[in-house]
């Protein structure tokens, strides 16, 4: 059993300011959790505080309903995967993977027969005798994803491991880790700010932000359905595309009625659309803004074009779309993008989504 | 840019050679003076001996209590550097990992006590001693020596140097703080370890100026107060005198050929930023 609960959780490192602020959360029995956030967000110290390796100002951490606020780390039933792996440089792979054990002063033969099991699972059974310093950086944090598994706990605690790891490589041991979930079943808590990653491991993601959580859900719900315009911003690649919803009810992207439903509830809102649903295919809406490309990049399998969108006081950073097609474009060149008025996103200034009315 | 290069590499040859020099000739004109005769020492004035005598070395043996001299000088330079160690890494390790109050103050102090002359402190430790009942006992040439402000410094600036991580790994593996601090952080210490052992006990062995204020009786003399013996009123017996040094530096010489490698890493670390 691995269900974690955080009640009111707060942390600060200087008395003036906190890292993490008033936090509940529930994390169930086997499950895949994601917190995802930028970098200082709070969402290692998160991790930290469940592990043991700091200590809560205020509220209560819940490990199966037993309150383990101010038990040791060892005693939490939880093995933790660092990012920099921590392998003790001086032990070779054995002695990595068999360090917990001896500590538990499990029997000799017990400790070689669950190394070897766990070396051929993470197939690194050939460097057994070797030290950390001679394995690549792949293999090195499979010793140390072998050092939590021979542990068998209940919880497994994962901060950004992949993140000093190549492209190349951060995929294929993602695959492995959702496969040892997948395997296990034991509840996974993971930390990263790579919000691919997330979606693709999760069962449930945390989006962190400032010591707050903005919002918790399925990939699919964060994606589709976020609920702040943090969340929106924060996921998705290229990020959402955001901008300022004109007051005025004569502009052409928005119909009247639309226009003047948001604009009786709010004095300002941000509108946002995600670059993959602005399309030249004039096909499914009437909707559109127009604008001129100054940049493309090319992904292989489709590519992102950035714009200059006519009339349009942008939000967020870019403006972009993704197609599938290769777009031939000339510089100054006016292009209509299409959109569904289903597709758009509206946030109040506080960054609150707002419901968009029945049209 | 070639040309240059192989320049700048020759003068740098000659300046090292210059050095080295130096350094060895004091060592290869012990040795040959060890193996020459005593006229020989007085009215040839060449470096290496016209015959070798190897008899001088079991004359200047057994010229004095030299076995019972090697014992003791080995047990306390042992006792000491074993004892420094063992403080130094403890109290480096505090120094590197606790927050406590005063910890800036109390590392200051440490390391200010570097800057006063042990001459300094002799009659009152003299007069402590004395009270104590240790004079002319092991305890007394041990006991000054078994904590260094040198020692915390380089255990503190080496062990910031290791990733927190490791410790925190362990933690969660379940290892105790002194599991973690022995089986953990010492082992990855050895440059320090090694460097601070080969300070202390060269140190230790060469002291003269202890085993002579606390010490008395024969049986408690040390190799460096053995090697007074060969130096009467009025005359000193150089070839014996040189033989007997021989000895008496030759385990420090040793010591170092063995370490020199984690010396050089053990001073070069202290230079080092936290990671």
């Amino acid at each position: 059993m691995g269900k974690v609960t955080l009640k009111n959780i707060s942390k600060s490192y200087q008395a003036d300011k906190e890292v993490i602020k008033d936090l509940d959360l529930t994390i169930e029995d086997g499950e895949f959790c994601v917190f995802l956030g930028p970098s200082g967000c709070g969402k290692t110290t998160l991790l930290r505080l469940i592990a043991g390796l700091e200590t809560i100002q205020n509220g209560d951490i819940f490990i199966n309903d037993r309150l383990i606020n101010d038990v040791a780390p060892k005693d939490r039933g939880l093995a933790m995967v660092f990012q920099n792996y921590a392998l003790y440089p001086h032990k070779t792979v054995f002695e990595n993977l068999a360090f917990p054990l001896e500590i538990k002063k499990t029997p000799t033969p017990e400790i070689q027969k669950k190394v070897a099991l766990i070396a051929e699972t993470l197939k690194i059974n050939d460097h057994l005798q070797s030290y950390p310093r001679h394995l690549s950086g792949g293999q090195m944090q499979r010793v140390a994803i072998g050092r939590a598994l021979v542990q068998q706990p209940d919880i497994f605690l994962f901060d950004e491991p992949l993140s000093n790891l190549d492209a190349k490589l951060r995929v294929s041991m993602r695959s492995d880790i959702k496969q040892l979930h997948n395997k296990h079943k034991k509840t996974f808590i993971y930390v990263t700010h790579d919000q691919i990653e997330a979606m693709a491991l999760a069962d449930k993601i945390v989006i962190i932000d400032q010591g707050k959580i903005q919002q918790i859900g399925t990939p699919e719900d964060i994606y589709h359905n976020p609920n702040h315009i943090f969340t929106a911003s924060f996921t998705g690649t290229p990020s959402m595309n955001l901008a300022i919803f004109p007051k005025e009810q004569n502009n052409s992207h928005f119909s009247n009625e639309l226009t003047k439903q948001l604009t009786k509830k709010h004095s300002e809102l941000i509108w946002g659309i995600r670059p993959e649903k602005l399309s030249l295919n004039s096909e499914k809406s009437s909707d559109y803004i127009t604008g001129s490309i100054y940049l493309s990049e090319s992904r292989g399998h489709d590519y992102i074009y950035y714009i200059k969108p006519l009339g349009i006081d942008i939000y967020s950073q870019h403006f972009t779309i993704v197609s599938q097609e290769k777009i031939e474009f000339s510089k100054n060149q006016n292009l209509k993008f299409y959109f569904k008025q289903d597709d758009i996103f509206f946030f109040g200034t506080d960054g609150k989504r707002c419901q968009t009315p029945s049209l | 840019m070639i040309k240059k290069r192989t320049c700048f590499d020759l003068i740098r040859f000659f300046i090292l050679l210059f050095f080295a020099g130096l350094f060895i000739f004091p060592l290869v004109w012990i040795i040959a003076t060890s193996l020459k005769s005593e006229i020989e020492v007085r009215t040839v004035f060449q470096l290496l001996p016209q015959k070798a005598l190897w008899n001088n070395y079991v004359k200047a043996w057994l010229q004095t209590n030299f076995s019972r001299q090697f014992f003791n000088s080995f047990i306390i330079a042992f006792c000491a550097t074993t004892g420094q160690i063992l403080t130094s890494f403890l109290a480096g390790y505090a120094f590197a990992r606790f927050h406590f109050p005063g910890k800036r103050i109390a590392f200051t102090v440490f390391i200010a006590t570097l800057i006063i002359p042990y001459q300094l402190l002799i009659v009152p430790i003299f007069m402590m001693f004395s009270k104590l009942n240790l004079i002319d006992t092991f305890l007394a040439l041990i006991l000054p020596s078994i904590a260094n402000a040198f020692g915390i410094y380089l255990y503190k600036t080496h062990i910031e140097t290791i990733p927190r991580s490791l410790e925190e790994a362990a933690q969660i593996d379940g290892a105790s703080h002194w599991t973690i601090l022995w089986s953990i952080i010492f082992p990855l210490s050895k440059a320090p370890t090694i460097t601070l052992f080969l300070l202390t006990f060269t140190a230790e062995w060469n002291d003269l100026f202890k085993p002579l204020i606390f010490t008395s009786s024969e049986e408690m003399r040390t190799v460096q107060l053995g090697l007074t013996a060969f130096q009467e009123t009025f005359s000193t017996n150089y070839t014996l005198l040189m033989a007997a040094v021989v000895f008496v530096t030759a385990p420090v010489l040793l010591l170092f050929i063995i370490g020199q490698k984690y010396f050089i890493r053990g001073i070069a670390v202290t230079g080092q930023k936290n990671q």
